[in-house]
């Protein structure tokens, strides 16, 4: 049985490596889903950066009020006479914000009324929303900080007209926050394990059936079961490689190509390239073996497509499910695959400890769903009814 | 050696895209013969007759409704295994790997057949130079001509040396020069003992090789004998109007 397995796998494996074709296709999967997304992530992250560090705001009747744009600038604002058109400008996202000052804005602080300004925004424009933040955040402090001079002038303790301090505190370590662009990451990473082995899945089912190979192998005296595990056993090893190539690709992209800083604190070291390894490894092994399933339904690689398709679609759904979530996580989550190691790739990138049962389910859930599937496989193979047929 | 006793055989066909509307058809009905070894016995039938069928479940792909096979003594049901080791089978299906080169294909066979690596290389050596093969064999199989891919799939067939051979039309596509060397081959096999059946619809290939003639038509098998007894219970000069007489119908042919 053990050396009718180890002749199917190297026998499977060496074709699939002599597949030019797909190994093209995985080159390309393992460069755009690491490397280039890694890329493009800290470039965004870069410019966010650049443009809070310089905001620009355009201002419709500055000169009354200098003492807030002295106020302005001295926090880093760079301040200008706003065009005639910068309504239209606004809305059309050329600018982040406009600051309207009316006329009567000096008359107004001198008999002693609230003077009103205007921050224009367009806020459905996301790109600008850290800026417009900033800007009000300013507007507001400089009030702030007026009223409580005006206080002490009069003799009162500003805390009187404050009665309820409201204060800040982020949990989030820097690692934790740079972990939400990780979280991307953990997605591609996914997503190489899924697509790795497509390819190979089709070929080694389907393609098979088609070429009208599987008929003479099911005539020889070995039991489909072994079959079907050298099968699994070969798209496994294609897809590992698939998921170390794309795990080696973030570790030189994040640690030996110069990227621009982006300001979070981003790390994925080799304690985290060696826990996206243990994540994925099983589910490297668990997604091959459903999808040599799935195309074995098929009499043709045309049908077979049609089955993994839908799977595929399901799978490529799960993850949405942890990334749209409103509540934190279940812990019961962990056991469902994909889910699961999407959760604890997150895990290893925030720098949390993974513990003893998520390990057992990472292992336990993909090595169980590997061997129903492998079953299933080996029932389908000697089917009847999908045998060849011209 | 090959008996079959009384083998069945039906499939369902499923037509309609929305209501699903199931019809049986009656491939095999109760089919008997033996075929003996040191023999070659030809299958002879119209398209759509069951020779196909009758291979498919004498090799063990799909299984009998009812009767039973038996290959040299052990049945293809409950001594799997065993049967098959005894059986070579060129089957309707001769797909080869396209990555891999001649000789990987037959020794991919010979492993799952279970001789050990070095048996494996002696064995596909010996058929590659028996079946004039030695400037493909270690070529891709993917541009393979109709005829190098036909050698390929009869040597992966007998490389563990079985004594009981069954060939799905052998020499279907081939050209004249690759049926005679097909045909050589066959009495070869015969020659040194082995039990050879193989399906054809060309009269005179039958005629030449064939020591019985099995003919089967709608399932069921017709007539049986050597090509002299066929021409006696038909009463005919020729074994194209026996097969003819024999079937009953000339429409038989495309029937």
């Amino acid at each position: 049985m053990i050396a009718t397995i180890l002749t199917v796998f190297r026998k499977e494996f060496t074709e699939l490596r002599r597949d030019r074709k797909s190994l093209i296709a995985l080159a390309i999967i393992i460069i755009t889903s690491g490397p280039l997304m890694i890329g493009i992530l800290a470039f965004a992250a870069h410019a966010q950066k650049d443009k809070l560090s310089r905001i620009e705001l355009p201002v419709v009747n500055g000169a009354s009020a200098p003492a807030l744009l002295a106020f302005l600038q001295r926090q880093g604002v760079e301040t200008s006479n706003a065009g005639a058109d910068y309504r239209r400008q606004v809305a059309n996202g050329e600018l982040a914000a406009v600051l309207l000052i009316p006329e009567d804005f000096s008359s107004q602080i001198q008999q002693g009324r609230a003077a009103g300004v205007t921050l224009l925004i367009d806020s459905s424009r996301d790109r600008f929303n850290p800026t417009q933040r900033v800007l009000q955040r300013l507007l507001k402090a400089y009030g702030e900080a007026w009223g409580r001079d005006r206080l002490l002038l009069r003799g009162l303790a500003p805390v009187v007209a404050q009665p309820l301090e409201v204060g800040e505190m982020d949990l989030a370590t820097p690692a934790q926050s740079a972990s939400s662009a990780g979280m991307l990451i953990a997605f591609y990473a996914l997503f190489t394990g899924l697509m790795g082995s497509l390819a190979a899945a089709l070929e080694l089912t389907a393609g098979e059936r088609e070429r009208q190979s599987l008929e003479p192998l099911i005539a020889l005296p070995v039991s489909p079961l072994a079959i079907a595990a050298g099968k699994w056993l070969a798209a496994s090893a294609y897809n590992l490689c698939a998921v170390v190539g794309s795990i080696a690709g973030y570790y030189i992209t994040m640690n030996l190509v110069p990227l621009p800083d982006s300001g979070i604190a981003f790390r994925f070291g080799l304690p985290e390239a060696a826990g996206f390894l243990a994540v994925l490894t099983p589910f490297a092994a668990l997604v091959p073996a459903a999808l040599l399933l799935a195309g074995s339904t098929g009499r043709s690689v045309k049908e077979a497509q049609a089955s993994i398709t839908v799977l595929l679609t399901l799978a490529g759904l799960m993850p949405l499910a942890s990334i749209l979530r409103f509540a934190k996580e279940p812990d019961w989550l962990v056991w469902v695959p994909i889910n699961g190691q999407y959760l604890l790739l997150g895990k290893v990138l925030r720098g949390d400890t993974v513990m003893g049962t998520e390990w057992l389910a990472a292992w336990l859930v993909p090595l169980l769903g590997s061997i129903l599937c492998v079953w299933g496989l080996s029932q389908l193979l000697a089917k009847e009814k999908l045998l060849s047929s011209r | 050696m090959i008996e079959v006793i009384k083998v069945a055989k039906h499939f369902e066909t499923v037509t309609g895209r929305l209501r699903r509307v199931k019809s049986q058809v009656e491939a095999l009905k109760e089919v008997s013969f033996t075929a003996a070894d040191g023999e070659v016995t030809g299958l002879l039938g119209p398209n759509g007759a069951g020779k196909t069928t009758l291979l498919r479940i004498l090799a063990g792909v799909i299984r009998a409704d009812s009767g039973s096979v038996r290959i040299d003594g052990h049945d293809i049901e409950r001594e799997g295994a065993a049967a098959r080791r005894q059986l070579g089978l060129l089957g309707d299906a001769k797909g080869l790997y396209p990555r891999l080169s001649a000789r990987e294909n037959i020794e991919y066979f010979a492993k799952l057949q279970g001789l050990p690596d070095q048996l494996a290389a002696e064995r596909s050596q010996q058929l590659i130079e028996r079946l004039g093969m030695s400037k493909i064999a270690d070529r891709p199989a993917l541009g393979f001509s109709q005829g190098e891919r036909m050698k390929t799939a009869v040597a992966r067939a007998l490389v563990h040396d079985p004594q009981t051979i069954l060939l799905d039309e052998p020499t279907n596509g081939l050209d004249i020069l690759a049926t005679r060397a097909m045909r050589g081959l066959i009495q070869d096999l015969r020659q040194s003992g082995k039990c050879v059946m193989f399906s054809s619809h060309l009269m005179q290939e039958v005629a030449a090789l064939c020591d019985r003639i099995l003919i089967i038509h709608g399932g069921q098998v017709v007539a049986a004998g050597t090509p002299s007894d066929l021409l006696a219970q038909s009463g005919c000069d020729q074994l194209e109007d026996a097969f003819v007489k024999l079937l009953g119908t000339e429409e038989g042919l495309f029937g």
